[in-house]
């Protein structure tokens, strides 16, 4: 626990790395573990990333715990739910507003990372771009995306973004 | 928060997101969760140390085994060794060398289209530094046309070469944060879509490993892992030989969302077949690989380059008199220039080309001047039409006409629309070259116009 580059990274990232694990999990329990996990490989890497690189490795990390997250508690809970007759329940943070924590549990990780950053750490766009390894216009597509997404949810009677590549087979990612 | 116009439509969903956002971690939140760091790194060094020990013994017990059964030793790896592929993947050491040929297929409406049997799309050449961040592709789809970008910090150089073009086009900008490309990523190189979702796949064991042997015989490792992306299902497979890792091939397949307006295949299929791999020591490298900056001597190109204030083709690089304020202005520093050679498709003073220097501000922004910013532009034009019509086009607020030197200037100041700060423009011609002074209100583009001297 010596390594200063590793306690100038703990200062500067740990409270969003926290929050954004605890806001995706909706837990602040499983939240705080899945943000000791991400800083601990950090350290146990032993990876010196150049300090503008690190958020964006925190972030990447975090995300895919998160991802691991809750397809570890779908499972859990669609079992529990079996066994007991019972829905699953809301999280801690979210109990006022049991509807949205639904809809937004439902997106996949990276629209709820760009929500995250967009909303919750009000950042511009260049800075959630830069976190999440995008460029300026993906992050705002991702995040107008999540929105349109998580507004359909919420109310099925209004109509469908409609989500495909403007344009046609040279928009795919080539190999 | 700003509000955008895109933003106006979910006013009310983000207040309500905002409104159930978790609290700021407090200090004690913050110190327990270091320590639960603490004892996590404790345990993944005590795991280590019992893996280490758990390694050693299996060897012994392996040995032992061998010298009783009395048979040789074979390396026969029953399961797909992920750090494996991921290393070759990325190696830590050396420079990557890879040459990838990609086929691209899609299919109509019901049609099925055999793996393979794609068009040749292009082929492409990389070299790739993860230790120095450097790296090159060279990317040729036709025996005429190639594209090449090499990034080399803080540098990105790109060529394109059509045969429909009379000579290539050289960009060459500056590598940054607001820059245009982003920094290399150790497991990115490739087609980052594909190498990310990859590495998370990797990462989560989510995909499917099989033994399989290829069409030429080679044994190999077939990893399957799929996507659900906004465009549709994505199925990925990559094929690893089996002794070694050495990636031979990527497939990827697109399953299209149905399309209303039928503009988008049902499908799409791509295959790359990966003909070369080979890590190469630093020293190894061709010279000039990674050299990112421009060679300006052919006359046939069209530049565009971004140059640092040092940069000696500052002085060289234009064939006409460029005209600035020094090293500094008005306590602003030079911080970069923009050489274009040529512009067809701007306005019509640009098009013979034009140099721009930049004082104060953000010292790797592309967009317009900033609020502080002083730029002094030099066209290679003097042509009254070309002149006026971008007069007409770009002036704005209150226009003045003055004269310095015997020479008419006309300037316009004031807040642009979309803009919370003064700005003003000054139009003057010198010589055979128009000058445009953009400053930050009138008196500093005033003061600027004082300090001109050629370049």
């Amino acid at each position: 626990m010596s390594d200063s580059w590793f306690e100038d990274a703990w200062r500067e990232h740990s409270r969003a790395a926290i929050r954004y694990c605890v806001f995706a999990t909706g837990s602040r329990d499983d939240g705080e573990e899945i943000a000791a996990e991400t800083s601990s490989r950090l350290l146990g890497s032993g990876r010196r990333l150049r300090p503008r690189k690190v958020e964006s490795w925190l972030f990447t990390v975090a995300r895919n715990l998160c991802v691991s997250y809750h397809r570890r508690a779908g499972r859990e809970r669609r079992a529990l739910a079996r066994m007991t007759c019972r829905t699953s329940g809301h999280e801690e943070h979210w109990r006022h507003d049991v509807e949205l924590w639904e809809c937004v549990r439902a997106l996949d990780e990276r629209s709820r990372l760009a929500i995250y950053l967009r909303l919750v750490e009000d950042r511009p766009f260049s800075a959630v771009a830069s976190t999440m390894g995008l460029t300026e216009g993906a992050a705002k597509m991702t995040y107008y995306r999540a929105m349109g997404r998580l507004r359909n949810s919420l109310d099925p009677e209004t109509p469908r973004i409609t989500e495909r590549p403007a344009g046609g087979a040279n928009h795919a990612d080539q190999i | 928060m700003p509000t955008r116009s895109e933003d106006v439509d979910h006013a009310d969903l983000e207040a309500r997101i905002v409104a159930q956002a978790p609290r700021e971690p407090t200090d004690e939140d913050v110190s327990r969760v270091r320590e639960k760091v603490s004892k996590a790194s404790f345990r993944r060094a005590s795991v280590f140390r019992y893996a280490v020990a758990l390694v050693a013994v299996a060897l012994l017990a392996g040995v032992l085994v061998l010298w009783v059964s009395g048979r040789g030793w074979q390396q026969q790896s029953s399961a797909f060794a992920y750090d494996m592929a991921a290393g070759v993947i990325a190696p830590a050491d050396g420079v990557l060398h890879v040459v990838l040929s990609h086929y691209y297929s899609n299919t109509e409406a019901g049609a099925t289209v055999e793996v393979g049997t794609g068009t040749l799309a292009d082929t492409a050449e990389h070299w790739v530094d993860l230790d120095t961040e450097r790296s090159r592709v060279e990317i040729q789809s036709d025996p005429e046309a190639v594209v090449y970008v090499v990034v080399s910090p803080p540098r990105v150089l790109s060529v394109s070469k059509s045969p429909l073009d009379p000579g290539p086009h050289v960009s060459e900008t500056l590598w940054g944060e607001g820059g245009t490309d982003s920094p290399l990523d150790p497991i990115q190189w490739l087609r980052p879509d594909w190498a990310r979702s990859f590495a998370e796949a990797m990462d989560d064991r989510v995909c499917d490993v099989e033994e399989t042997v290829t069409p030429d015989g080679v044994e190999a490792w077939s990893v399957t892992w799929w996507e659900d992306t906004e465009m549709g299902v994505l199925t990925n497979r990559a094929l690893f030989r089996r002794n070694d890792y050495r990636p031979l091939s990527i497939f990827r397949r697109i399953e299209y969302a149905p399309s209303e307006d039928g503009l988008v295949p049902e499908s799409e299929e791509h295959r790359t077949d990966v003909d070369e791999w080979e890590v190469y020591a630093p020293n190894e490298v061709p010279e000039g690989t990674f050299e990112a900056r421009a060679d300006l001597t052919d006359p046939t190109a069209t530049y565009d380059i971004w140059m640092t204030a040092d940069d000696p083709r500052l002085r060289t690089c234009c064939p006409y008199a460029v005209w600035w304020l020094g090293a500094e202005s008005q306590d602003r520093p030079l911080i970069m220039a923009n050489w274009v050679s040529r512009a067809p498709g701007l306005n019509r003073i640009a098009q013979k080309g034009f140099m721009s220097v930049r004082y104060g501000g953000d010292p790797v922004s592309y967009a317009e001047p900033v609020e502080d910013q002083i730029v002094v532009t030099t066209y290679a034009t003097t042509s009254t039409d070309a002149i006026d019509e971008y007069w007409l086009g770009n002036s704005f607020g209150t226009i003045t006409q003055g004269e310095a030197e015997g020479r008419e200037y006309r300037m316009c100041a004031g807040t642009l629309p979309g803009y919370h700060y003064e700005r003003a423009k000054l139009l003057i011609v010198i010589g055979k070259v128009t000058v445009e002074i953009d400053a930050p209100g009138s008196d500093a583009a005033l003061a600027a116009l004082r300090d001109l001297e050629p370049l």
